[in-house]
Parts: structure tokens; sequence; C-alpha cells
């Protein structure tokens, strides 16, 4: 299969609140197939939105990214604002955190899924009309479409809702539709299933995992939710303190995780009984020496403390820990 | 004794003359040492249910009794000391501490309120740090330079100054990380099996309820139903 | 053919692209210059805020001294002298403390007024909450200048009633400001679990709520200091102030009223104006700085996460 997103060494930092440096992500390298979910699992304060504001170039101006980005044969870093803009909701679209927040609660839900349409060109009519022999290209039998594709029975009347009107998991499913509205070969979710409760969870675990069946999205999952990513995944790829610490299928990964810290996180869910992991994760701007989990890892030796591990790959997973070295 | 809820019930006017119920008939009781789980979907009234234990707000019909006697009509100095004794921790350990403030002087507030001479204050906060396993530097900092994870502990450090008999424990673990959730969470047991006090620990996480309760209910259709764990 | 067409396109693309670089530049040049601006606004600032505590410093004469009158600018009376023959310049820095002290005052009295209303009627909502909030709405149906023009007919025209009937009749908006503002924090975690520990309301207000609505309150007095300043200014050029503390409105009155528009004695009128102008925009200024720093705190999302 295609690498459709190539990212290779990518540096993000900036300035934080004490004029002190916070590098957010360091050397960060991963890819991305065609029809593959990638799932970015991590813990808060690790770097991992920081990665995918980086891939749709949204971080604040005074963030320095390094690195390179390749999506379709373009470094996404080197394009200008204009032609990213295009790519944005076309070919790569971006859930959110939060989907009460990121739909505008003033505007119908019709008119923010046809919005996407209409920045990117194509012309809104009001009325469907059922001509048979033409085709259904008016923006209208989109979103009905669309809205018929997430579940909904009655797109009719749902496209004339309201945010407000809306349960959580209802306007969630609507903020997947919207993103999906041009068929993007690439999604973006960040952190989708935070504050949602459980059921919800569920739900949108059939929604995400349709999606791809259906129209062979690729998506780039970032979540702090092992047990969410568990089933919806192709491959995990584990973040700590800015960088890659392991990357593997999920079968294996649950099976034996090879870091001591992908260890950790898989004992302290809830089905291991709640083990915690001893200390709390640097904070970026004051990483430690050495391989950055030694402070907290029960199996670090002399070596841990002074030379920075590198991630090594074999058999499709790779582990940044001098035990499988 | 205890800390019992007495046939609670709490409506919200919609309209005019059209009121919604959000739940009816609830009644249990939180005992000393134990953990009372609260489960059930969002919606349904659970934080609700929480603040009106705590006595931060009213119910519309029943009464919330502290060592039997019921919350309202209670004297001055019985409600002060019913407002020491039942604590709350909430959800969003970020909004736990005045971003304005450091650590430092939120919690002397704390310990002036309860007249602890100021010569004591170094000291007792210094306990209260090692039991809830954080080291004195955080004292010097402002909240937002504070994980998640590092606040609710603090926040629980806090409560514990007011030596509370209960805490109504409002997802304490939802807005965490698992790796830190299993870190508050055993924290949370240690305290209570140091210093007995009675949990009434709202989540709508069944795995969080069945690690920590000795019993728990589930709200549903605004009824609950009481289980033995 | 196709070339040329192609040409065509290109060309076009130049342009937009060019104009929209061009705009974008612009847009962070008009940014820079308004930081810029703001801290100018400071320096201006400073400046009146000495000239008003130390005027003997500055002034070459004291104002009620006595000279020729109706003269020209010259080395002696560098801003020329009125129709008593007292030096307009001498004036002009001596009206800096009471323009400025009126502005003060008044928004001080405002904003205290607004902060106690606004924060009570937000805290503890419910009836105290419509109780106030609807005076707060009374009191702003009330027309402001022509009820001071009837006040100052009536009372004695005193510079204090001047500052008290300006103060007591603008804090509405400040008001509205703050309950918004303290009906969200009230919400907030910290504000519960004070409650929750037994801390009294007025406790909660002052050491919980108070230091978090600063950054609303600060940009709020600037404005309201501003806005007195002028109101100070066009009541005084009505002839409603006090003419006993001669401030630069009052200054702008008598050279209408004495013959300075009809002489053409620019030196006489322009110089108040100029100040009132430019005072009244340094407040402003640092008053926007004050919001526009909260907007950027606000704004700087998207951290390490």
């Amino acid at each position: 299969m295609n690498t459709l997103l190539e990212v290779k060494d990518l540096n993000v930092s900036f300035q934080g609140n004490e004029n002190e440096t916070v590098n957010a992500v360091s050397g960060l390298s991963f890819f991305i197939r065609e029809k593959e979910i990638l799932a970015l699992v991590g813990e808060t304060g690790c770097g991992k939105s920081a990665v995918a504001h980086a891939v749709v170039r949204l971080l604040p101006s005074e963030s320095r990214v390094m690195g390179t980005i390749k999506f379709g044969g373009k470094n996404l870093l080197e394009l200008s604002e204009k032609e990213m803009s295009g790519l944005r909701g076309k070919e790569i679209s971006i859930i959110f955190q939060n989907p009460s927040l990121a739909l505008n609660p003033v505007y119908s839900i019709e008119h923010q899924l046809a919005e996407p349409l209409r920045i990117h060109g194509q012309k809104m009519k009001k009325k469907v009309k059922k001509t048979e022999g033409k085709k259904e290209n008016n923006a209208l039998s989109k979103v009905v479409k669309a809205l018929e594709s997430m579940g909904f029975s009655n797109p009719h009347e749902c496209m004339r809702y309201y945010p407000s009107w809306c349960s959580g998991g209802m306007n969630q499913r609507f903020l997947i539709a919207a993103s999906n509205m041009l068929d993007p070969v690439l999604l973006i979710a960040d952190e989708p299933s935070k504050g949602l409760d459980r059921s919800r969870v569920a739900e949108l675990e059939n929604e995400l995992k349709g999606l791809k069946e259906r129209s062979g999205t690729s998506m780039l999952l970032i979540s702090h939710d092992l047990s969410f990513v568990r089933r919806l995944a192709d491959r995990i790829a584990v973040m700590y303190a800015g960088e890659i610490v392991e990357l593997a299928e999920p079968k294996q990964f649950f099976e034996k995780p090879f870091h001591p810290y992908a260890l950790g996180l898989l004992k302290s869910l809830p089905e291991n009984g709640f083990i915690p992991i001893p200390g709390s994760s640097p904070s970026l701007s004051s990483l430690p020496e050495g391989c950055r989990f030694h402070p907290r890892c029960s199996f670090k030796e002399k070596r841990c403390m002074q030379e920075h591990p590198e991630l090594k790959e074999s058999k499709g997973r790779a582990v940044r820990c001098f035990l499988w070295a | 004794m205890g800390l019992i809820a007495k046939n609670l019930a709490r409506t919200y006017r919609t309209g005019l003359w059209k009121e919604k119920c959000i739940f009816r008939g609830v009644t249990f009781e939180l005992k000393s040492g134990k953990t009372f789980g609260l489960m059930g979907p969002s919606g349904e009234g659970k934080s609700t249910l929480g603040r009106i234990v705590a006595g931060l707000e009213k119910p519309t019909e029943g009464t919330v009794c502290f060592n039997g006697k019921p919350l309202s009509g209670m004297k001055k100095a019985e409600y002060a000391a019913f407002r020491r004794s039942v604590q709350m921790m909430f959800q969003d350990p970020t909004e736990a501490f005045n971003p304005r403030k450091r650590i430092e002087q939120s919690i002397f507030e704390v310990l002036n309120l309860l007249k602890t001479p100021e010569t004591e204050h170094a000291l007792r906060t210094k306990k209260m740090l090692e039991t809830v396993g954080l080291s004195e530097e955080l004292l010097f900092r402002y909240p937002s330079q504070l994980s998640g994870g590092q606040l609710q502990r603090l926040a629980l450090g806090r409560i514990l100054l007011l030596e509370p008999e209960y805490i109504v424990l409002d997802e304490p673990t939802s807005a965490l990380d698992v790796s830190v959730q299993a870190q508050v969470l055993h924290l949370l047991k240690r305290v209570q099996a140091e210093q007995k006090i009675g949990y009434l620990l709202i989540s709508h996480d069944e795995a969080v309820v069945h690690f920590m309760a000795d019993s728990y209910g589930i709200i549903k259709n605004g009824q609950l139903n009481i289980t033995d764990a | 053919m196709m070339q040329k067409e192609a040409y065509l396109q290109e060309s076009t693309r130049r342009w937009k692209d060019s104009i929209a670089h061009y705009l974008n530049f612009d847009i962070w040049k008009y940014e820079r210059t308004l930081k810029k601006l703001n801290r100018e606004g400071l320096f201006l600032f400073a400046f009146f805020l000495v000239l008003a505590l130390f005027p003997s410093l500055f002034a070459p004469y004291s104002p009620t001294e006595r000279f020729i009158s109706y003269e020209s600018p010259s080395i002696a009376h560098l801003l020329g002298t009125n129709d008593i023959g007292n030096d307009i310049l001498s004036e002009l820095v001596y009206g800096t403390r009471i323009s400025m002290m009126v502005g003060f005052a008044s928004a001080c009295i405002s904003t205290l007024i607004g902060l106690m209303i606004g924060l009570c009627s937000g805290y503890f909502r419910g009836t105290l909450d419509e109780l106030l909030m609807g005076f707060t709405d009374v009191v702003l149906t009330i027309p402001k200048i022509p009820l001071i023009i009837i006040l100052g007919a009536f009372l004695h025209p005193s510079i204090w009633t001047l500052i008290l009937v300006l103060g007591l009749l603008s804090w509405e908006s400040i008001a509205r400001v703050v309950r918004s503002k303290t009906l969200q924090i009230r919400e907030a975690g910290y504000v519960k679990s004070a409650r929750c520990m037994g801390f009294s309301s007025f406790h909660i207000m002052r050491s919980e709520i108070f230091p978090n609505l600063t950054h609303v309150l600060l940009p709020k007095f600037m404005l309201a200091t501003a806005s007195a300043m002028i109101s100070e200014a066009s009541l005084s050029f009505l002839g409603l102030g006090d003419i006993s503390m001669k401030s630069w409105g009052i200054m702008l009155s008598f050279a209408f009223s004495r013959g300075g528009f009809i002489r053409d004695m620019g030196w006489w009128y322009i110089p108040p104006g100029v100040c009132i102008t430019l005072c009244v925009m340094s407040i402003a200024l640092i008053g926007f700085g004050f919001e526009e720093r909260d907007k950027e705190r606000g704004n700087r999302g998207v951290d390490a996460e």
C-alpha cells in the first residue's frame, strides 16, 4: 500500500509563559498508509496535539516547526497559506475536541455541513431535484447523503436542527459528517473521545470504523484513551515527552508491550487493576538527560541515565529502549 | 448516624407551569470509612445530587440528615460543623485553584479559616503534602504551571486540612489520564483507610466505581437502584 | 493563443498573490503601529501625570499672576496672555491637574459603585440580582448630560458636585460587565470549593472573585476616566464648570466667551483643545492596550498537549 502522509524529524518548539523553550515535539517520524488508521496515544502534555496542529499548520505563529511533512508528494510545511487552506477541509479534514464547541450555535446543521462545499467552490441549490439521469451533484443532496451515512434516519429533519437542540453524541456525528463532506483522504481526529460517556465512545468508535470502510479514509487518531483506540487502530504509536517510544500493531501491543512506559500504561487501565506508574511526566521545558522515561522506569540501568536511546525498528514494530536493542 | 439522604427529589421549572423532574425518591446512606458509588448516564442529575448532599444546593423535596439532624433548620454552629465535615471535590482540576494566587496562598487561606496559628502553617502544609505525595516546591507555583494530576492531589490535600468526615467526589478522575487516574484512585483509597472518611463517588465509569465502591447505586430515569458490591 | 491565456492567468494569480501579500504585510504593520501607539500612550500619559503633579516646575508663572492682556505669543509668554492678562501656558499647565482629577475621581466613584453592584448581583443572584439590575436599567435610561445641566443650574457649580454627578451616573456599563464576569467565575471550581469549605461570602468575593476581575476592570476604569474628562470639558464649555478651578474645558469656554475666537487668537483656544484630545487619547490607548493584552492571553491556546 502507498504511503499517504509521511512525517520526518518533526520538531515543534515554542516560547513558554516564562520565556523557557518548550520542546513540544522532538524528532518525530511516522507515516500513514492509505486506508489506515494510525493512533497517536499519549498523556496530557506529551505533545500529541502539537503534532496534529503541525500537520494542518494551525500552530500559533510564534512556534518553530522543523522537519518535513509529506502529503501527496508535497511538503506541507513549505506550502503557502493559500495552498494550505485549499487542502484543509478538502483533502485533510480535522475533528477537534468537544463537539458542542466546534459547531457554531447560530447556524443550522445544514448550513454548517454545506459550508465546506461552499468554501471549496461548489454551488448550493436550495431544493433537491430528483431528475433521473442527472447526477445529484448539488450540495443539498450531498448533505442528505452525508447525514444518512452517519446513521440518521430522518436527514431532512435533522438538517434544520441547531447544535444546541441536539445531544453531544448527535453533534459529534454532525461534526464527523461535516468533516467528511468533501471525501477527504486524511482525517485528523484530535481527542474525539474526550468528555464523552462510555456508550457514546462506543458509538463514535463504530462511526469512525464505518467511515473508514465506506470511503477508505485514512485517519490520524490522537487520543489518551487506550481502550478506545484498541479496536479502531491499525497501528498504535505511543508518545512520551515529545517523542514516539513504541510503535506496533494493536494485537501485538496489547499482548506484549515492549517499552516500560507502554507496559505501565496498560497496567493502569481499569481492566488490569489501576496499577499506577510512579512519578509524573516531565515538563516539556526541562526534559531529563538520557532516556526521557528513566526517572520513572523500574528497569533502568546506568546507561539509561546517560544515553538517549534511538527508535529501533524490527518486524513492523519499533521501540525506543535499550532493553530491546 | 452518618450522612443520610432521605427521599430527595429535584425538579426544574422549564416554563411558567411546566416542571421537569430530574430524580425523585432518592434515598441512600453514607457510612464513614465506606464508599458509595453513584453511576448513571450523563444528564441524569448525578452532579446535582452530589451538590445537594454537600449542601451547596437545596432539594425540591426530601432532606439530607447529618448526624441525625436535617440540614434545613440547623443552627448556625451546627451548620458550620456540617460545612467543615462534608466536602466536595470537583471534576476539573485546572479550575480547583484560583489562577491568580500561588498554591501556597490558597492553602494558607484555608489554614487561616481553621484559625491555625501562623507558626504552624508551614508544618501543617508540609504534612499535608507528604500525605498526598507531592514536593514542597509546588507551593510557590501558580495553578497553570501544574499538571492535572498534581492539582487534583492538591485539591484533595486542601480538603483533608479541614479533616472532613465525608467527601463528595464528583467525577474526580474523568479529566485525568489513565496512569494519573490510577495514582489518584490509589491515593483516595489510602486516605480513606487512614482517616476513615466516607466517600460519595460520582462517576460514569463503571470500572472506577467497581474498583472503589463498597456499594453502589445506578440512577436511571430519575430512580436510584442500589446494589451491594 | 494557449500560451497567452496561460500567461494571463498566471499574471492575474501573481497580482492577487502580491496584493494579498501586500495586504497581509499591511495588517502586520498596522498591528505593530497599534502596539507602538499603546506604548506612546503610556509615555504621553506619564507626561501629563507629571504636569499634573508638579505644575510649578513647568509653568513659567503663577496662573493668577497678571500681565498685559491679549498679548500674542512671545518669548516671555510662549502662548500669549488672556483677557485679564494671565499667562496662558501657565494656565494650561495648572489646568492639567484639575482636568485629570475630575476624570480620575469620577472614574473611581463609578468603578467602585459598578464593582459593588455587579459583584453583589452576580454572586448572590436571585431577588437581589433582579433588584440591582432593574435599578441599573433605570439609571441607564437617564439622559446624563441634560441631567447634569439641570443639576448644574440648580446646585452651586463646584468641581466636587461635577465629580459626584459624573461618577454617580456612569457606573452601569461597569456593573453589567462585572456582573456577567462574576456569574461566570462563581461557577468555577475554586469558588465552589471555597463555598464548600465554609469561607464567608465576603471573603469569596474579595479574595477569589475580585482578583479575576481586575483585567476587565482596568480597561473599563481607563475608558471611564477618558469619558469623564470629555464630559467635564464639554460641561465646562457650556459654562457649567467651576470658574474658581480653571480646567482645560473652562479655558476653552473663556476663550470663546471673552474674545479668543473673535480676535483669532489660536494660541488661546487651540492648546487646551489639543491637550484634552491628547490626554483622553493616551488614557484610551492604555485602556485598549489592557484589553488587547487580555485578549492575547485568552488566545494563547494550543499548549503542549
